[in-house]
């Protein structure tokens, strides 16, 4: 009878708890994070451009679709979301997709749209088709960030960039047609050998992922070469790159770790325009030749600046990431759309904008990289301020144009960083 | 003297299969233009020793960890949950004090007190094991999100200094503790021999006055000290992210093949022998397979899968061949 | 007669409290769900829905397999593989309604054939049928990439129109799909010698075949009757988005078990099985899922909170009353 009784208990003590258990952690998990973000970072955001802003907002909620849950990148554009919230009038809510499986994406959006929100700023282009009907039976408008929806863009242009729901994306870097990359690892790389006069690097190889996933990386890789091809012309040391090798330059170093590494016994550097923090200096570690060898790539994981330029082991000779502000282009055009506005030059298809980014490849560049929003997650640091980003919109500014909300794409480099 | 000549004839049995998947290997690869670099044939260079050894010591921590729960009678879904939080743990540790040793210190002492956690749940919950423990991973699983931010661990295992349990010669510290673990507690503690009957028959031990939770706890205190140290070897070699949805249990997964191997060809020998022997031959095979490009990806998983339903089919008729082998042995003993 | 009467609440809440506190959750979850869905209530009904359907089908079929005390780790790659090559077949076939139809017939040719062997192989081969339903998974798993692969691409679309453009249309041919699995495998599984057999597997095997029930038959049949599921299963997951990758399908083993767990079923198996522990459980899952999002709980606390949960219920549900410790 007791234990019946106890039974009894426990039954609806658990079903009190999980109520309580849940609805506490909301609160405490979502909200206050959120004021206290808020009320700190706009504090100084609002003091800098010292005046109030001119029109608020209507009060809404985005939705931002991370990539993946953690990280440099993502903490750095939640702390600057955050930043945004009150002077926009906006509240942030998140959620994570995957990188593979479209119906799992489509849930998430799902969850997002029941979840009120007026708008979503998605970092992936899986399962595009099925989200933009989704966001249009919803009304709720959706944009891109670190992403250049390809995919989409080849295959299901009219569906998602035709749509009025789908506002454009700011890519991570370029876009494949638009593609510099391999001319600013040139750059990158020359301003090494003109540092280093007495030892420069003379021999090269490079890196790249399967050009399925990522096509613009072959593009930059064969303007590298070009690049190389042309200087060498009139240059009075030449530079050797070794062309990309099937097997062991597209990775994941197939097919052993260090056939990459027999195979380019004379490389002095590697270029490398996949994400090298998280994919070729761990192998080189391994391998034993993260002294010996140089290391210009793409990404920004932390923890490079340990063996960045003269620190360290000094392998590292470049890094180069997209800011996190970069977001603020889909933020301000879902707004707009939110608040019923446009741009007077607003175009009428949306579009897919490259992005500059932050090409860190000197000491110098390290320390000022080191003052930045990205590296910091402190949105004081960041670029912009709410009460600019307010200036930005349509509603918030009357002069405010598209042609200059793109153009702050293009100015986010090392130099702009405060 | 007959012993230690029992000993011997039973190691170079079980010493049948690395080698013979050393000899399948070498045939193969030598047969494929794929495997040679710069003209020699990279499936005997100095890798072959250097990824065999470091890659079996992981294996054999973990293995040992599964192993030692599953011959007490208990499938812990938990133990991979448990090496990930700890190897998070002690990475950030490691990292902070800018030594491994501190690290490893920090892995068995979480692999610990996880273990403990899960045991406590278990014995208050009364809960089936696979149950208990899948609540346990997620309960775990969750909590890489939590600690340091949710950041994982990332760089420890790229820095030299700081990765040397994850390289020759400090992977053999971890592996060797891992082993003498697991052999004290088998061989040398009550709990171990208790341990025993209760998993031939646990109510009759139960009934002979096991104390069967204490001996559940003493077995987790055990198994956490061996996660621990499959921890420090993993965080060495691995950037360590959080994870959900039971995909820690995936990365255990990973590690079972040598277990029920180990366990079979270890009825030659012992079974801590057995799991040490499986894992340099699954090692071998699995260098063998990445000379071939086919380390990764869709055909590795085939022949992987095609491998543990052949080698199970092989082993489920064990009572036959066990039988065999006994009489075999039998035969020489008289002789002798 | 006499002694229902005598049943006090206190023993009735003692024999079903595992029950109790399974529908305690979704009743609860549902709760949330009402007050946190706000003004989209309607709109978020059909999300989950929709995140369910797939789930709900293929755990219903599961439970045939669950009931004998057995588990299928494979079933999340089947999942892919089957959604692949049903875009496959359709876009080969000029994405044409009877492209879709062969696509369909292929794999469930291709479940009911895995069904087979992992009933009859393991039997064959003495082996415990988590050994092939772990060889499926490696098989599968190997296939879903090469296919994909072979794509030279990160997911693929099929060409044909599966989905009813009118989304009340759509939500309303999935809860039919729903009823129509639920009716069929409560049909079989509480009235046909099928569910008695399974159960009587997972209670005793050895009493049951001693009673002469050839067990052999009666695994494949049901192992079978899951496979049908898991492609009934796969083809709804694939009128969702209409496309499939190399991640498709991924973690719904784990997902399928962690349902059916919610909802009471014991995965030892035997007679306390049910098939209302796959709708239950599956629906709570979900309905948990997106209530922790409605109500904006933070990224890095959501799986903290499911696992609690998750604790909190299997504590209660799942508790041995023995003297020694359940394994």
């Amino acid at each position: 009878m007791k234990k019946a009784l106890l039974k009894k208990i426990s039954a609806v003590l658990l079903a009190g708890a999980m109520a309580v258990s849940a609805v506490g952690c909301g609160n405490s998990g979502g909200n206050t994070s959120n004021n206290n973000a808020a009320s700190t970072d706009s504090g100084t955001g609002a003091g800098d451009s010292g005046s109030a802003p001119a029109v608020e907002g209507k009060k809404c909620t985005i939705g931002v679709a991370f990539y993946q849950d953690t990280g440099l990148a993502v903490d750095s554009t939640k702390a600057y979301l955050e930043s945004l919230s009150d002077t926009l009038n906006v509240k942030f809510t998140y959620t994570v997709l995957t990188q593979t499986d479209e119906a799992a994406n489509l849930t998430k959006i799902q969850e997002l749209i029941s979840s009120n929100v007026d708008g979503i700023i998605c970092t992936m282009d899986l399962g595009m088709t099925s989200i933009i009907q989704e966001c249009e039976a919803a009304g709720v408008y959706l944009g891109g960030y670190l992403c250049d929806y390809d995919t989409s863009f080849n295959t299901a242009y009219d569906q998602v960039f035709k749509s009025e729901y789908f506002v454009g994306t700011a890519i991570d870097g370029q876009s494949p047609d638009d593609v510099t990359i391999g001319n600013s690892m040139f750059d990158s790389l020359i301003e090494y050998n003109e540092r280093n006069a007495d030892a420069p690097i003379t021999h090269v190889s490079m890196a790249i992922f399967p050009t399925w996933a990522f096509p613009s990386q072959q593009t930059g890789a064969d303007q590298f070469v070009a690049a190389v091809e042309a200087y060498n012309a009139t240059a009075e040391t030449p530079i050797t790159v070794d062309p990309l090798d099937e097997e062991s330059d597209v990775l994941a170093f197939a097919p052993l770790d260090t056939t990459y590494f027999a195979k380019h016994a004379d490389s002095q550097a590697i270029i490398s325009f996949a994400a090298g923090s998280a994919f070729v200096y761990p192998t080189m570690v391994q391998a034993g030749v993260d002294s010996s060898l140089k290391l210009f790539t793409t990404g920004f994981d932390g923890g490079e600046e340990a063996n960045f330029g003269t620190t360290g082991n000094g392998t590292y000779q470049q890094n180069m990431v997209t800011a996190p502000e970069s977001i603020t282009y889909p933020l301000v055009l879902l707004l707009n759309k939110i608040n019923g506005v446009s741009f007077p030059d607003q175009p009428a298809e949306a579009e897919r904008i490259s992005t500059a980014q932050y090409v860190i490849n000197s000491d110098e560049d390290m320390a000022k990289f080191q003052k930045s929003c990205f590296y910091t997650k402190n949105a004081a640091n960041a670029m912009y301020t709410p009460q600019d980003v307010l200036n930005m919109t349509a509603y918030g500014n009357p002069n405010a144009t598209y042609a200059d909300l793109k153009g702050i794409l293009s100015s986010m480099t090392i130099d702009s960083i405060k | 003297m007959k012993n230690s000549g029992n000993i011997i004839k039973k190691i170079i049995l079980s010493a049948v299969f690395p080698i013979l998947m050393f000899v399948v290997m070498l045939i193969i690869t030598a047969s494929n233009d794929k495997c040679y670099v710069n003209g020699k044939l990279i499936f005997l260079s100095t890798d072959l020793i250097r990824q065999v050894i470091v890659n079996s010591c992981m294996t054999v921590c973990v293995a040992l960890a599964i192993w030692l729960q599953l011959k007490n009678g208990r499938f812990d879904f938990s133990g991979g949950a448990s090496m990930i939080l700890a190897a998070i743990i002690a990475g950030n540790v490691g990292l902070m004090t800018n030594s491994p040793v501190m690290a490893l210190l920090a892995a068995v002492a979480v692999g610990i007190v996880l273990s403990c956690v899960t045991a406590f749940i278990y014995i208050v919950g009364k809960l089936p094991i696979i149950i208990c423990t899948i609540g346990m991973t997620l309960l775990y699983e969750s909590l890489t999100y939590l600690v340091f931010g949710g950041q994982g661990i990332r760089i420890f295992y790229s820095q030299a200094h700081t990765s040397v349990f994850g390289r020759i010669p400090g992977v053999l510290v971890p592996t060797a503790l891992a082993v003498a673990a697991f052999v004290i507690f088998t061989y040398f503690t009550a709990a171990g021999r208790k341990g025993k009957v209760l998993s031939n028959n646990q109510r009759a031990g139960v009934n002979i006055g096991i104390d069967e939770r204490k001996n559940v706890f003493v077995t987790y205190i055990f198994t956490g000290i061996i996660i621990g140290l499959a921890a420090i070897v993993y965080v060495s070699q691995n950037e360590v992210t959080p994870q959900s949805g039971l995909a820690t249990s995936g990365i255990m997964f990973s590690y079972i093949v040598p277990v029920f191997m180990g366990t079979f060809i270890g009825l030659a020998s012992c079974d801590v022998v057995g799991i040490a022997i499986a894992a340099v031959g699954m090692e071998i095979m699995n260098y063998g397979l990445n000379c071939l490009n086919l380390g990764a990806g869709g055909w590795q998983q085939i022949i992987m899968g095609v491998f543990v339903l052949g080698f199970y089919t092989f082993s489920a008729q064990s009572d036959k061949i066990q039988a065999f082998v006994s009489r075999l042995t039998k035969k020489n003993t008289t002789a002798v | 007669m006499s002694e229902k009467e005598k049943v006090t609440p206190a023993d009735f809440l003692k024999r079903h409290v595992y029950d109790i506190a399974a529908y305690a959750g979704l009743i609860v979850t549902f709760i949330l769900f009402l007050i946190f869905s706000g003004s989209r209530l309607s709109y978020n009904m059909a999300t989950v829905l929709q995140a369910a359907s797939a789930y709900s089908i293929i755990a219903l079929g599961a439970v045939f397999v669950y009931s004998m005390g057995y588990m299928d780790v494979s079933v999340g790659q089947q999942v892919g593989v089957y959604a692949i090559l049903m875009i496959m077949i359709t876009n080969a076939m000029g994405g044409t309604a009877f492209g879709v139809v062969i696509g369909f017939l292929v794999i469930l040719a291709l479940a009911l054939l895995c069904g087979a062997f992992n009933g009859a192989v393991a039997v064959w081969l003495k082996l415990p049928s988590i050994v092939t339903s772990l060889f499926l998974m490696f098989f599968f798993t190997g296939a879903q990439l090469l296919l994909m692969e072979s794509t030279g691409t990160n997911s693929i679309s099929i060409q044909a129109t599966i989905k009813p453009a009118d989304r009340n249309m759509y939500n309303v041919m999935l809860v039919l799909a729903i009823i129509v699995v639920a009716i069929i495998v409560t049909y079989f599984f509480k009235f046909s010698k099928l569910g008695k057999y399974t159960r009587g597997i997972g209670a005793n095997e050895v009493t049951t075949a001693q009673c002469g029930v050839n067990t052999t038959k009666w695994k494949v049949i049901a192992y079978m009757a899951f496979g049908a599921c898991v492609a009934v299963g796969s083809f709804i997951m694939l009128t969702r988005t209409g496309s499939a990758g190399k991640g498709t399908g991924s973690g719904y083993a784990m997902d399928i078990m962690i349902c059916l767990i919610l909802g009471g079923m014991p995965l030892s198996g035997g007679m306390k099985s049910k098939v209302s522990s796959a709708l239950v459980g599956t629906f709570t899952y979900v309905l948990l899922t997106n209530d922790l999002t409605t109500m904006g709980v933070d990224l890095n606390l959501i799986n903290f909170v499911k696992a609690v949960i998750f604790i909190a219920i299997i504590m209660v549900t799942c508790r041995k009353r023995d003297t020694i410790l359940p394994r």
